[in-house]
Order: C-alpha cells, then sequence, then structure tokens
C-alpha cells in the first residue's frame, strides 16, 4: 500500500516536472504573487512574530524564484515552489497549533481558575455549612 | 555507526562520498526521533508519508551524487515531517483543549454544586442568623417589655402610693377642715347665743338706759351693766357659756331695772311733755303783742286798755288781740282759763270789784261767745284794785294795775 502511495506520488511529482517545462513566465508569476499573498496572510495571523524569520525564509525563496524566473532558469523554479507550498502548509499548520495550544491553554486557564473559584467555593460552602452547624449547636 | 560504516567502506573502495549535506543530516535527525515520529505518522499519516518519500528521494540523491536534489529534498522531508509533526502537536493541544473543557465543564458542574451548596448553607446561615436575630430582638423586646412593665408597676405602684397619700392627706384634711368647721360652727354657734344674749342683753340695757334706770334703779341698772361688760369680756375671751350666762343675768337685771325704772320714767316722760308744753304754750304767748309771764299758777297774758274807763265793754279795736288770745287758747285745749280782772285803787274798793268783775266777765264772753271756747273751760273773777303790779301813786303804775290778765292754768 505504502509502495503504490510513493508509486503514485512519484508519478505525479514527475507529471508536475513535465508540466513545468510547459509552463509559462505568467505562470510562475502568479504563483508567486498567490504565495505572496500566502505570507501576507501568514504574517497577518502571525500575532506574536514567532513565525517571522520562516515567513522571512519563503520570502526570500519567493524573491529567488523570481530571480530564476528572470534569468530564465525555470527548471529551478519548480522546487521552490514546492519547498514554498510544503512550508506555507507547514506554517498554516503550525499557526493552527499555535492557535490550537493557545486556545488549550486558555480553556486550561479557564478550568483552573473554575477549578479554584470551586475551590474558593467549596470553602465559603464550608464556612457556611461550620456556621450553620454552629449556630444549629447554639440551639433553639 | 552506519555513517562511519558507509565512508569506511566508500574510502577503502577508493571511491570516497562527497560529504552528506547539512539538510539530509538534519532530516535524519528529524526521523531518528521515533517518539515524535511516531507522533507524526499517527497524527498526519499521508503528510508524513509524503516527508518519508522525500526523504527516501534524497537518501537516492545522495547516493546518485545529486546534492541539490538531495538538499531539496531533505528541505521538503523536514518541512514535511514538520508539518506533520505541527498536526501532532495540534492534535496534543486540541486533546488538552478537549480535556481542559471537560475539566472546565466539570469545574462549572462543581462550581453550580458548590455555588449550590453555598448558596443553601449561606440561605441557611442566613434564615439561622435572621433567627437568631429576630430571638435576640424578641429577647430585648422581652427585656424592654419586661422592663416597661416592671417601670409601668412601679409608676402605678408611686402613683397609688401617691394617690393615696394624697387621698389621706386629702381626708385628714377634709376631717380636719370638718372638725374646724364644726369646731367654728359650734363656736360660732356659741358665740352667735352669747351675742344673741349679749344683743339681748344690750338691748334691754339699752333700753333701761332709755328709761333711765341709771337714775330710777341705780342698782340693778349698774350690776347688769357690770354683767354686761363682764359677758363682753367672756365673749371676747371665747367663753361663750360664761358669756351667755352673764349676759342673761345682765337682762334680768336688765329687766329688773325696766320694771322698775317705767313708770318713773314715764312720770317724767309726762313731766317732761307738760313742761315742754308749757314752755311752748309761753313761747306762744309770748309773742302776743302785750305783757306775758309765767308763773308757778300758769302763764299769765296781761291785757291792757281793753276797755274806755270806767267801762266794762271790750273795744272793738282790741278785739284783734283777744283773738290771737282765743287762738292760743283753743290750740292748747287741755289749759283751762282763768280771767281776772284788775283796778287801780282810784275809787272805792266795791266800785273797783264790780268794774273788775264786769270787765273779766266781759273778757269770758268774748271768749266763749264769739270765740267758741267752752264754757266749762273758763272762769272769770274780779278782783279790785288788789294784787297791783305796779305802784298806784303814779300814773303809769296805774295803768299797769288797770288790767284784764287771761291766765293759762297748769294742770
Amino acid at each position: 500500500m505504502k509502495r503504490l502511495a510513493l508509486v503514485l506520488a512519484g508519478v505525479g511529482l514527475l507529471g508536475l516536472l513535465a508540466q513545468a517545462k510547459e509552463r509559462d513566465a505568467a505562470f510562475y508569476q502568479k504563483q508567486f504573487e498567490q504565495w505572496s499573498r500566502a505570507i501576507a496572510e501568514l504574517k497577518n495571523a502571525d500575532a506574536d512574530g514567532s513565525l517571522a524569520a520562516d515567513i522571512e525564509l519563503i520570502r526570500t525563496w519567493i524573491t529567488q524564484g523570481q530571480a530564476f524566473l528572470a534569468q530564465e532558469k525555470t527548471q529551478a523554479i519548480d522546487p521552490l515552489l514546492l519547498r514554498i507550498e510544503a512550508q506555507v502548509e507547514y506554517l498554516r499548520v503550525k499557526l493552527d497549533r499555535i492557535s490550537a495550544e493557545n486556545a488549550a491553554q486558555e480553556v486550561e486557564d479557564q478550568a483552573a481558575a473554575m477549578e479554584k473559584k470551586v475551590g474558593e467555593t467549596a470553602a465559603a460552602a464550608k464556612a457556611a455549612e461550620d456556621r450553620v452547624q454552629a449556630l444549629e449547636s447554639q440551639g433553639p | 555507526m552506519r555513517k562511519f560504516i558507509g565512508i569506511a567502506v566508500c574510502v577503502l573502495c577508493g571511491c570516497a562520498p562527497p560529504p552528506r549535506p547539512a539538510e539530509l543530516n538534519s532530516a535524519s535527525g528529524l526521523f531518528s526521533d521515533s517518539v515524535a515520529a511516531q507522533s507524526a505518522q499517527r497524527a498526519a499519516p499521508a503528510v508524513y508519508a509524503l516527508a518519508q518519500r522525500y526523504y527516501k528521494l534524497a537518501q537516492e540523491d545522495y547516493n546518485a551524487r545529486r546534492m541539490e536534489a538531495c538538499v531539496s529534498h531533505s528541505l521538503l522531508a523536514a518541512v514535511k515531517f514538520s508539518t506533520a509533526l505541527e498536526h501532532s502537536r495540534r492534535l496534543v493541544a486540541e486533546e488538552r483543549r478537549a480535556k481542559a473543557e471537560e475539566r472546565l465543564a466539570a469545574a462549572k458542574k462543581a462550581l453550580a454544586q458548590q455555588d449550590q451548596r453555598r448558596r443553601e448553607a449561606e440561605d441557611r446561615v442566613m434564615r439561622l442568623e435572621q433567627i437568631q436575630a429576630l430571638r435576640a430582638k424578641l429577647a430585648e423586646e422581652q427585656e424592654k417589655s419586661k422592663a416597661e412593665k416592671a417601670r409601668i408597676a412601679a409608676e402605678l405602684e408611686k402613683a397609688r402610693a401617691e394617690a393615696e397619700a394624697r387621698l389621706a392627706a386629702e381626708q385628714k384634711a377634709a376631717a380636719e377642715r370638718l372638725a374646724a368647721e364644726q369646731k367654728a360652727l359650734e363656736e360660732a354657734r356659741r358665740d352667735k347665743a352669747a351675742q344673741e344674749a349679749l344683743a339681748a342683753a344690750a338691748s334691754k340695757l339699752q333700753a333701761a338706759e332709755s328709761l333711765e334706770a341709771a337714775t330710777f334703779d341705780p342698782n340693778n341698772f349698774g350690776i347688769a351693766k357690770n354683767f354686761l361688760e363682764q359677758a363682753r369680756a367672756a365673749a371676747q375671751q371665747k367663753r361663750f357659756e360664761d358669756a351667755q350666762a352673764l349676759a342673761q343675768n345682765a337682762s334680768q337685771k336688765a329687766d329688773a331695772a325696766i320694771a322698775a325704772s317705767q313708770e318713773q320714767y314715764a312720770k317724767k316722760q309726762e313731766k317732761m311733755k307738760l313742761l315742754a308744753e308749757r314752755k311752748a304754750l309761753f313761747e306762744d304767748a309770748y309773742r302776743l303783742p302785750t305783757l306775758v309771764r309765767q308763773e308757778g299758777r300758769g302763764v299769765v297774758v296781761s291785757l291792757y286798755d281793753l276797755f274806755a274807763p270806767g267801762k266794762n265793754v271790750v273795744l272793738p279795736e282790741r278785739y284783734s288781740l283777744l283773738d290771737q288770745v282765743a287762738e292760743i287758747a283753743q290750740r292748747y285745749p287741755a289749759y283751762p282759763l282763768v280771767v281776772e280782772g284788775y283796778t287801780d285803787s282810784v275809787g272805792s274798793d266795791a266800785a273797783n270789784l264790780a268794774l273788775s268783775q264786769g270787765r273779766a266777765q266781759a273778757v269770758l264772753d268774748y271768749l266763749v261767745q264769739i270765740r267758741k271756747l267752752d264754757f266749762n273751760r273758763v272762769k272769770a273773777s274780779g278782783y279790785g284794785s288788789s294784787n297791783p303790779i305796779a305802784d298806784n301813786s303814779t300814773a303809769e303804775g296805774r295803768s299797769k294795775n288797770r288790767r284784764v290778765e287771761v291766765i293759762f292754768l297748769f294742770r
């Protein structure tokens, strides 16, 4: 099964490479613009700037790709595009992870706060019950 | 170890392999972490498979000395591996979140329970405290009420005691006032009796005094007066019974003095009246235009020149004088009249006597017949030349002796 997947992936990759030979400059330029927008979105989503270096790396690759395009070294662009796509996906997943961790942390904080509140409330309830017992022990 | 073995083989074979790219080493390092690799494979099997494929391609590229492709595939393998690992971490985070949400839900539930428990307990505390507060307030109110009752009872008792004391004082005062009034009444009654007795005695003494008992019965009058003074002194000293008895004694003595003095006093009064009448008679007669004198027998009115010489008829011009004498006689009817005629010494005694008698009778006749005096009241007498009142040796004396005297006799 794994072998079959690898074979299919290899075939797909070869197909892409074959297509790349046929791609023109407009296509690549469009690709670069698309990934530029993608990194812009990533930058917007990266509120704390933790992905800045990775985003800058992608920008470097895009710049490099555009340089290859200008030099008409189109055979060098496709690996870059694959790398950019993978990196963008990685960063998106990473953002999702960070978001999920933040959300988890937030919920955990809420849970902790709530548990603390439960403890306090339980203590208050206990104190009130003790007070009840004390009052009741004073008799009618 | 395998690296060293490969390098050693290559050196021994005389075909030393190129150095492995850092990207490939880095990818190898990632895949060598079996725990991370398992997590990444479990979380994103497709991505992980892609990473493995790229890693395999990179190794093949390295073995085939395609270094550029090796680097590119190594990078892709690392990125895909990291992507799968991020999926794994995201799943872990989502599991954390799910667990945290479960914790949160449980905590919320527990909080609700604890809050409910706390509220119930606090409600109970509040109710109990309210009850206690009410009890305390009730106890305080009861205490206050008790104190108020005690205060009111004390005030009532005090008021009752004061009222009783006041009533007793008022009753005592009223009794004392009543006794004083009774005593005063009794004293007033005794005083009144004494004063009445004193007044009666004084009245009687005054009556006795008015009857001149001091003169007619000085003994009883003096004793009565003495008794009355003693009675007054006793009354002043509020010895009313003594005063009354002394006053009664004074009354008795005054009565005796009155009894003893009445007759004599009446006589004296009669005499006084008579004397007053005589005095009035004299005063009336004295106003006549002729000589009037009072003697022991009565008031004597001497009338002159009533007749012509030797005649015994009253001259008409002298009627008025006789009329005045008659008016006085009519004013005092109780006095008998005596008409006496007198002459001077000229002539014989018999003739003078007859003339004097005639002249006296003429005056009587005028008074009786003209002036209508009672005949029985009037007597007439002639005495001639006797009883001269002046010297007959002189003409003046003789004219005085020729007269008619009308005498109002005293009874």
